[in-house]
Protein backbone atom coordinates (compact mmCIF):
# COMPACT_ATOMS: atom_id res chain seq x y z
CA UNK A 1 0.00 0.00 0.00
CA UNK A 2 1.38 3.41 -1.46
CA UNK A 3 1.06 6.44 1.17
CA UNK A 4 -1.82 7.33 -0.97
CA UNK A 5 -4.01 4.27 -0.57
CA UNK A 6 -2.69 5.02 3.06
CA UNK A 7 -4.09 8.05 3.48
CA UNK A 8 -7.42 8.17 0.59
CA UNK A 9 -7.56 4.71 0.06
CA UNK A 10 -10.45 3.57 2.56
CA UNK A 11 -8.65 0.00 2.88
CA UNK A 12 -8.36 -0.91 -0.99
CA UNK A 13 -6.15 1.18 -3.67
CA UNK A 14 -6.83 4.90 -3.91
CA UNK A 15 -7.74 4.99 -7.27
CA UNK A 16 -10.39 2.19 -7.02
CA UNK A 17 -11.84 4.07 -3.60
CA UNK A 18 -15.58 4.82 -5.27
CA UNK A 19 -15.36 7.96 -2.87
CA UNK A 20 -12.60 9.77 -4.92
CA UNK A 21 -14.89 9.35 -7.81
CA UNK A 22 -17.68 11.43 -5.64
CA UNK A 23 -18.11 14.83 -5.74
CA UNK A 24 -17.66 15.07 -2.38
CA UNK A 25 -13.49 14.78 -3.08
CA UNK A 26 -13.55 15.73 -6.71
CA UNK A 27 -14.60 19.26 -5.55
CA UNK A 28 -13.58 19.08 -1.96
CA UNK A 29 -11.27 21.03 0.26
CA UNK A 30 -8.36 19.44 -1.12
CA UNK A 31 -8.97 20.73 -4.73
CA UNK A 32 -8.61 24.23 -3.25
CA UNK A 33 -4.69 24.82 -2.80
CA UNK A 34 -3.75 27.32 -5.08
CA UNK A 35 -0.99 27.12 -7.63
CA UNK A 36 0.83 30.62 -6.84
CA UNK A 37 1.51 29.53 -3.42
CA UNK A 38 3.69 26.21 -4.19
CA UNK A 39 6.61 26.05 -5.81
CA UNK A 40 5.58 23.86 -9.04
CA UNK A 41 2.93 26.84 -9.37
CA UNK A 42 5.77 29.40 -9.16
CA UNK A 43 8.45 27.64 -11.60
CA UNK A 44 5.36 27.29 -14.26
CA UNK A 45 4.43 30.63 -13.60
CA UNK A 46 0.72 29.67 -13.53
CA UNK A 47 -2.00 30.74 -11.36
CA UNK A 48 -5.03 28.86 -10.22
CA UNK A 49 -6.33 26.14 -8.65
CA UNK A 50 -4.41 23.13 -10.23
CA UNK A 51 -7.73 21.49 -11.78
CA UNK A 52 -8.53 25.31 -12.73
CA UNK A 53 -5.45 25.23 -15.02
CA UNK A 54 -5.69 21.11 -15.75
CA UNK A 55 -9.33 20.81 -16.25
CA UNK A 56 -10.13 24.37 -18.45
CA UNK A 57 -9.28 26.28 -21.01
CA UNK A 58 -6.14 27.03 -19.32
CA UNK A 59 -5.20 23.12 -19.84
CA UNK A 60 -4.61 23.92 -23.39
CA UNK A 61 -2.56 27.16 -22.47
CA UNK A 62 -0.18 25.15 -20.44
CA UNK A 63 0.17 21.82 -22.12
CA UNK A 64 3.36 20.18 -22.11
CA UNK A 65 5.70 22.25 -24.65
CA UNK A 66 3.18 25.09 -24.20
CA UNK A 67 4.20 28.55 -22.10
CA UNK A 68 8.04 28.86 -22.05
CA UNK A 69 8.46 28.61 -18.16
CA UNK A 70 7.59 24.65 -18.47
CA UNK A 71 10.70 24.43 -20.76
CA UNK A 72 12.94 24.40 -17.32
CA UNK A 73 10.48 22.47 -15.29
CA UNK A 74 10.70 18.71 -16.64
CA UNK A 75 12.37 19.13 -19.68
CA UNK A 76 16.17 20.23 -19.40
CA UNK A 77 17.03 19.81 -15.50
CA UNK A 78 20.33 21.00 -14.92
CA UNK A 79 21.86 18.31 -12.04
CA UNK A 80 20.90 20.84 -9.50
CA UNK A 81 17.66 21.73 -10.09
CA UNK A 82 17.00 17.91 -10.78
CA UNK A 83 18.45 17.37 -7.03
CA UNK A 84 15.83 20.09 -5.74
CA UNK A 85 13.27 18.56 -7.49
CA UNK A 86 13.74 15.06 -6.53
CA UNK A 87 14.00 16.44 -2.41
CA UNK A 88 11.11 18.99 -2.61
CA UNK A 89 8.40 17.33 -4.91
CA UNK A 90 6.96 14.46 -3.25
CA UNK A 91 4.66 16.80 -0.92
CA UNK A 92 4.48 19.47 -3.73
CA UNK A 93 3.25 16.69 -6.24
CA UNK A 94 0.03 15.52 -4.07
CA UNK A 95 -1.01 19.07 -4.65
CA UNK A 96 -0.56 19.01 -7.82
CA UNK A 97 -0.12 16.30 -10.94
CA UNK A 98 1.77 12.92 -10.62
CA UNK A 99 1.03 9.44 -11.66
CA UNK A 100 0.81 6.03 -11.05
CA UNK A 101 1.24 2.43 -13.13
CA UNK A 102 -2.01 0.43 -13.36
CA UNK A 103 -1.99 -2.87 -14.73
CA UNK A 104 -5.07 -3.99 -17.17
CA UNK A 105 -7.64 -5.42 -14.98
CA UNK A 106 -7.10 -1.68 -12.42
CA UNK A 107 -7.46 0.37 -15.32
CA UNK A 108 -11.10 -1.50 -16.75
CA UNK A 109 -12.22 -1.04 -12.94
CA UNK A 110 -10.99 2.57 -13.08
CA UNK A 111 -13.23 2.88 -16.04
CA UNK A 112 -16.09 1.26 -15.01
CA UNK A 113 -16.01 3.39 -11.62
CA UNK A 114 -15.87 6.79 -13.67
CA UNK A 115 -19.00 8.67 -14.15
CA UNK A 116 -20.24 9.29 -17.72
CA UNK A 117 -18.32 9.47 -20.39
CA UNK A 118 -14.49 9.68 -21.07
CA UNK A 119 -12.77 12.44 -23.14
CA UNK A 120 -9.92 10.82 -25.52
CA UNK A 121 -7.24 13.20 -26.88
CA UNK A 122 -4.28 12.62 -28.48
CA UNK A 123 -1.23 12.20 -26.38
CA UNK A 124 0.54 15.57 -25.69
CA UNK A 125 3.94 13.56 -25.20
CA UNK A 126 3.99 11.40 -28.68
CA UNK A 127 2.85 14.43 -30.03
CA UNK A 128 5.27 17.18 -28.78
CA UNK A 129 8.81 14.51 -28.85
CA UNK A 130 7.35 12.77 -31.88
CA UNK A 131 5.52 14.34 -34.21
CA UNK A 132 2.83 11.47 -33.33
CA UNK A 133 -0.66 11.95 -33.36
CA UNK A 134 -2.09 9.45 -31.00
CA UNK A 135 -5.37 9.03 -29.66
CA UNK A 136 -4.67 7.78 -26.23
CA UNK A 137 -5.04 10.32 -23.26
CA UNK A 138 -8.40 9.60 -21.82
CA UNK A 139 -10.01 12.01 -19.67
CA UNK A 140 -12.17 11.15 -16.81
CA UNK A 141 -15.29 12.79 -15.55
CA UNK A 142 -13.88 16.29 -13.73
CA UNK A 143 -12.02 16.85 -17.02
CA UNK A 144 -14.13 15.19 -19.67
CA UNK A 145 -16.58 18.47 -20.48
CA UNK A 146 -14.60 20.84 -19.51
CA UNK A 147 -11.94 20.29 -22.41
CA UNK A 148 -14.57 19.18 -24.82
CA UNK A 149 -16.04 22.42 -24.50
CA UNK A 150 -12.41 23.92 -24.42
CA UNK A 151 -10.72 21.81 -27.28
CA UNK A 152 -8.99 23.98 -30.50
CA UNK A 153 -10.74 22.87 -33.28
CA UNK A 154 -7.44 21.42 -35.49
CA UNK A 155 -7.02 18.61 -32.39
CA UNK A 156 -8.73 15.38 -33.11
CA UNK A 157 -10.97 14.54 -30.07
CA UNK A 158 -13.60 12.21 -28.81
CA UNK A 159 -16.15 10.87 -26.38
CA UNK A 160 -16.22 7.46 -26.05
CA UNK A 161 -18.63 5.11 -23.62
CA UNK A 162 -17.31 3.06 -20.99
CA UNK A 163 -17.52 -0.12 -23.29
CA UNK A 164 -15.64 1.74 -26.17
CA UNK A 165 -13.06 3.12 -23.48
CA UNK A 166 -12.35 -0.46 -22.50
CA UNK A 167 -11.99 -1.91 -25.47
CA UNK A 168 -9.15 0.64 -26.41
CA UNK A 169 -7.23 0.02 -23.07
CA UNK A 170 -7.35 -3.66 -24.28
CA UNK A 171 -6.20 -3.12 -27.51
CA UNK A 172 -3.00 -0.45 -26.12
CA UNK A 173 -2.31 -3.14 -23.77
CA UNK A 174 -2.16 -5.50 -26.86
CA UNK A 175 -0.06 -3.32 -28.33
CA UNK A 176 2.68 -3.05 -26.05
CA UNK A 177 1.67 0.75 -24.01
CA UNK A 178 1.36 0.30 -20.44
CA UNK A 179 -1.33 1.95 -18.21
CA UNK A 180 -1.30 4.53 -15.74
CA UNK A 181 -3.72 6.88 -13.71
CA UNK A 182 -3.16 10.65 -12.88
CA UNK A 183 -3.76 12.25 -9.89
CA UNK A 184 -4.93 16.29 -10.10
CA UNK A 185 -4.53 16.96 -7.15
CA UNK A 186 -4.37 13.50 -4.73
CA UNK A 187 -6.43 11.60 -4.64
CA UNK A 188 -8.95 13.10 -7.62
CA UNK A 189 -8.18 10.35 -10.74
CA UNK A 190 -8.74 12.89 -13.34
CA UNK A 191 -6.49 10.92 -16.89
CA UNK A 192 -5.94 7.67 -17.64
CA UNK A 193 -2.94 7.14 -19.83
CA UNK A 194 -1.40 4.79 -22.06
CA UNK A 195 2.39 5.42 -21.83
CA UNK A 196 5.63 4.22 -23.73
CA UNK A 197 9.28 4.79 -23.28
CA UNK A 198 10.91 6.94 -24.67
CA UNK A 199 7.75 9.74 -25.22
CA UNK A 200 6.63 9.77 -22.00
CA UNK A 201 7.28 12.88 -20.00
CA UNK A 202 6.49 11.42 -16.58
CA UNK A 203 8.76 8.56 -17.08
CA UNK A 204 11.35 10.86 -19.09
CA UNK A 205 11.58 13.29 -16.00
CA UNK A 206 11.68 9.93 -13.72
CA UNK A 207 14.37 7.73 -15.56
CA UNK A 208 16.74 10.50 -16.58
CA UNK A 209 16.47 13.31 -13.02
CA UNK A 210 15.36 10.34 -10.68
CA UNK A 211 12.07 12.25 -10.07
CA UNK A 212 9.90 9.32 -8.23
CA UNK A 213 6.65 11.26 -7.83
CA UNK A 214 6.02 11.73 -11.20
CA UNK A 215 5.16 7.94 -12.21
CA UNK A 216 5.09 5.80 -9.35
CA UNK A 217 5.39 2.16 -9.73
CA UNK A 218 2.55 -0.20 -9.47
CA UNK A 219 0.51 -1.77 -6.61
CA UNK A 220 1.74 -5.00 -8.36
CA UNK A 221 5.01 -6.41 -8.51
CA UNK A 222 5.69 -9.41 -11.81
CA UNK A 223 6.39 -12.97 -10.26
CA UNK A 224 7.96 -16.12 -12.67
CA UNK A 225 7.03 -19.87 -11.82
CA UNK A 226 10.41 -21.36 -12.73
CA UNK A 227 8.40 -24.05 -13.24
CA UNK A 228 6.71 -22.92 -15.87
CA UNK A 229 9.25 -20.58 -17.53
CA UNK A 230 10.67 -22.60 -20.66
CA UNK A 231 12.18 -19.18 -21.82
CA UNK A 232 11.09 -19.82 -24.97
CA UNK A 233 14.22 -21.21 -26.48
CA UNK A 234 16.00 -18.44 -25.90
CA UNK A 235 13.92 -15.39 -27.12
CA UNK A 236 11.64 -14.48 -24.25
CA UNK A 237 8.81 -12.86 -25.90
CA UNK A 238 7.75 -11.08 -22.27
CA UNK A 239 11.39 -9.67 -22.11
CA UNK A 240 10.42 -7.83 -25.04
CA UNK A 241 7.10 -6.26 -23.55
CA UNK A 242 9.14 -5.01 -20.60
CA UNK A 243 9.81 -0.65 -20.82
CA UNK A 244 11.67 -0.51 -17.55
CA UNK A 245 14.24 -3.55 -17.75
CA UNK A 246 13.18 -5.54 -15.61
CA UNK A 247 13.17 -9.01 -16.78
CA UNK A 248 16.14 -11.12 -17.23
CA UNK A 249 16.88 -13.83 -19.47
CA UNK A 250 19.76 -16.56 -18.44
CA UNK A 251 20.93 -18.49 -20.63
CA UNK A 252 22.25 -20.84 -18.16
CA UNK A 253 19.07 -21.44 -16.62
CA UNK A 254 17.33 -21.00 -19.96
CA UNK A 255 14.90 -19.06 -17.71
CA UNK A 256 13.52 -15.64 -17.35
CA UNK A 257 13.97 -14.10 -14.13
CA UNK A 258 12.22 -10.14 -12.41
CA UNK A 259 14.18 -8.16 -10.51
CA UNK A 260 11.72 -7.04 -8.65
CA UNK A 261 13.46 -3.81 -7.23
CA UNK A 262 13.28 -2.96 -10.77
CA UNK A 263 9.49 -4.21 -11.60
CA UNK A 264 6.73 -1.48 -12.44
CA UNK A 265 3.78 -4.07 -12.04
CA UNK A 266 2.39 -3.09 -15.70
CA UNK A 267 1.62 -6.24 -16.51
CA UNK A 268 2.57 -6.22 -19.86
CA UNK A 269 4.73 -9.11 -19.59
CA UNK A 270 2.61 -11.56 -18.36
CA UNK A 271 -0.18 -11.32 -21.09
CA UNK A 272 2.69 -12.53 -23.74
CA UNK A 273 3.57 -15.73 -22.21
CA UNK A 274 2.68 -18.72 -23.70
CA UNK A 275 3.05 -21.18 -20.59
CA UNK A 276 1.01 -18.66 -18.48
CA UNK A 277 4.73 -18.63 -16.41
CA UNK A 278 4.39 -15.26 -15.18
CA UNK A 279 1.64 -13.68 -12.58
CA UNK A 280 1.22 -10.05 -10.76
CA UNK A 281 1.04 -10.27 -6.90
CA UNK A 282 0.49 -7.78 -4.51
CA UNK A 283 3.76 -5.47 -3.91
CA UNK A 284 3.30 -6.06 0.41
CA UNK A 285 3.43 -10.04 0.20
CA UNK A 286 7.11 -9.21 -0.36
CA UNK A 287 8.83 -7.16 2.66
CA UNK A 288 11.44 -5.70 0.48
CA UNK A 289 9.71 -4.49 -1.58
CA UNK A 290 6.88 -2.23 0.83
CA UNK A 291 9.04 1.28 0.19
CA UNK A 292 10.42 0.78 -2.97
CA UNK A 293 7.70 3.15 -4.90
CA UNK B 1 45.75 19.46 0.10
CA UNK B 2 41.91 20.08 0.40
CA UNK B 3 41.45 22.40 -2.18
CA UNK B 4 38.34 23.31 -3.86
CA UNK B 5 35.69 20.38 -4.72
CA UNK B 6 34.90 20.45 -8.34
CA UNK B 7 31.28 20.15 -8.44
CA UNK B 8 30.09 17.09 -11.03
CA UNK B 9 28.28 17.90 -13.72
CA UNK B 10 26.63 15.97 -16.79
CA UNK B 11 28.15 17.32 -19.96
CA UNK B 12 24.65 18.10 -22.34
CA UNK B 13 25.53 18.85 -25.63
CA UNK B 14 24.09 22.28 -26.33
CA UNK B 15 21.33 22.20 -29.63
CA UNK B 16 21.80 25.75 -31.51
CA UNK B 17 18.45 26.25 -33.42
CA UNK B 18 17.89 28.74 -36.40
CA UNK B 19 14.21 29.91 -36.14
CA UNK B 20 14.70 31.73 -39.54
CA UNK B 21 16.34 29.56 -41.34
CA UNK B 22 13.80 26.75 -40.44
CA UNK B 23 10.41 28.48 -40.84
CA UNK B 24 8.17 26.65 -39.71
CA UNK B 25 8.94 23.03 -38.05
CA UNK B 26 4.94 21.96 -37.70
CA UNK B 27 4.88 21.25 -41.18
CA UNK B 28 8.20 19.36 -41.86
CA UNK B 29 8.89 17.55 -38.36
CA UNK B 30 11.44 15.87 -39.83
CA UNK B 31 14.40 16.09 -37.08
CA UNK B 32 11.83 15.64 -34.40
CA UNK B 33 10.65 12.64 -36.44
CA UNK B 34 13.92 11.13 -36.81
CA UNK B 35 15.54 11.63 -33.18
CA UNK B 36 16.09 8.49 -32.04
CA UNK B 37 15.94 9.16 -28.31
CA UNK B 38 13.25 12.43 -28.53
CA UNK B 39 15.64 15.11 -27.16
CA UNK B 40 14.22 17.52 -30.31
CA UNK B 41 10.41 18.38 -29.47
CA UNK B 42 8.84 21.21 -30.90
CA UNK B 43 6.09 23.57 -28.99
CA UNK B 44 4.14 26.90 -29.52
CA UNK B 45 6.20 29.94 -29.68
CA UNK B 46 2.99 31.65 -27.93
CA UNK B 47 0.15 30.47 -25.96
CA UNK B 48 -2.80 30.99 -27.96
CA UNK B 49 -6.31 31.66 -26.82
CA UNK B 50 -8.15 28.60 -26.45
CA UNK B 51 -10.01 26.99 -28.36
CA UNK B 52 -7.98 29.02 -31.53
CA UNK B 53 -4.54 27.01 -32.83
CA UNK B 54 -1.06 27.71 -32.12
CA UNK B 55 -0.11 29.81 -34.94
CA UNK B 56 4.15 29.89 -34.81
CA UNK B 57 6.28 26.93 -33.68
CA UNK B 58 9.53 26.22 -32.44
CA UNK B 59 11.77 23.71 -32.02
CA UNK B 60 13.45 22.78 -28.34
CA UNK B 61 15.86 20.43 -26.86
CA UNK B 62 14.70 18.40 -23.93
CA UNK B 63 16.54 16.04 -21.67
CA UNK B 64 19.39 16.88 -23.88
CA UNK B 65 21.32 14.02 -21.52
CA UNK B 66 20.17 11.95 -23.70
CA UNK B 67 21.38 13.11 -26.73
CA UNK B 68 24.54 11.33 -28.54
CA UNK B 69 26.21 13.64 -30.37
CA UNK B 70 28.71 13.37 -32.20
CA UNK B 71 27.78 9.58 -33.02
CA UNK B 72 24.66 10.66 -33.93
CA UNK B 73 24.19 13.13 -36.56
CA UNK B 74 20.62 12.34 -37.85
CA UNK B 75 19.12 15.45 -37.20
CA UNK B 76 21.60 17.98 -38.83
CA UNK B 77 21.81 15.64 -41.91
CA UNK B 78 18.05 15.49 -41.93
CA UNK B 79 17.26 19.23 -41.87
CA UNK B 80 17.09 20.55 -45.56
CA UNK B 81 17.38 24.21 -44.60
CA UNK B 82 20.42 23.53 -42.09
CA UNK B 83 19.04 24.88 -39.30
CA UNK B 84 20.89 22.93 -36.90
CA UNK B 85 24.05 22.23 -35.26
CA UNK B 86 25.30 20.58 -32.05
CA UNK B 87 28.28 21.97 -29.64
CA UNK B 88 29.30 20.05 -27.22
CA UNK B 89 30.45 22.40 -24.11
CA UNK B 90 34.33 21.60 -22.80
Amino acid sequence: MCRHCIKYGDGTKWYLNPKNYSDEVIYGESTKVKMEDTMVGQLLGVKGTIQEIMTTAQRFKYDIGFGENIDGVFQDLDDDNARTMREGLPDLMDKAVGGQIVPLEDAEKIIDLNEGDIFVLPCICRKYYGGIKKMSCMFLRPAAKPLQENVSWDTPNKMVSKEEAKKMVREFDKEGCFHGIFWCPAPVPVMLCNCEYPYCIALRARFHYNIVDTYRKGENVSLVDPNKCNGCGGTPRCQVRCKFGALKYSPSSGKVVVNQMQCFGCGLCRTVCPNDAITLIPREEIPQLINVW
Amino acid sequence: MCGEIKKMVTIRPIINYDKEKCGDPSVCLKCIKICPYNVLAYRPMETPEPPNPPKDWTVVSTCRVMCTYPTCKLCIEVCPNSALNITIPS
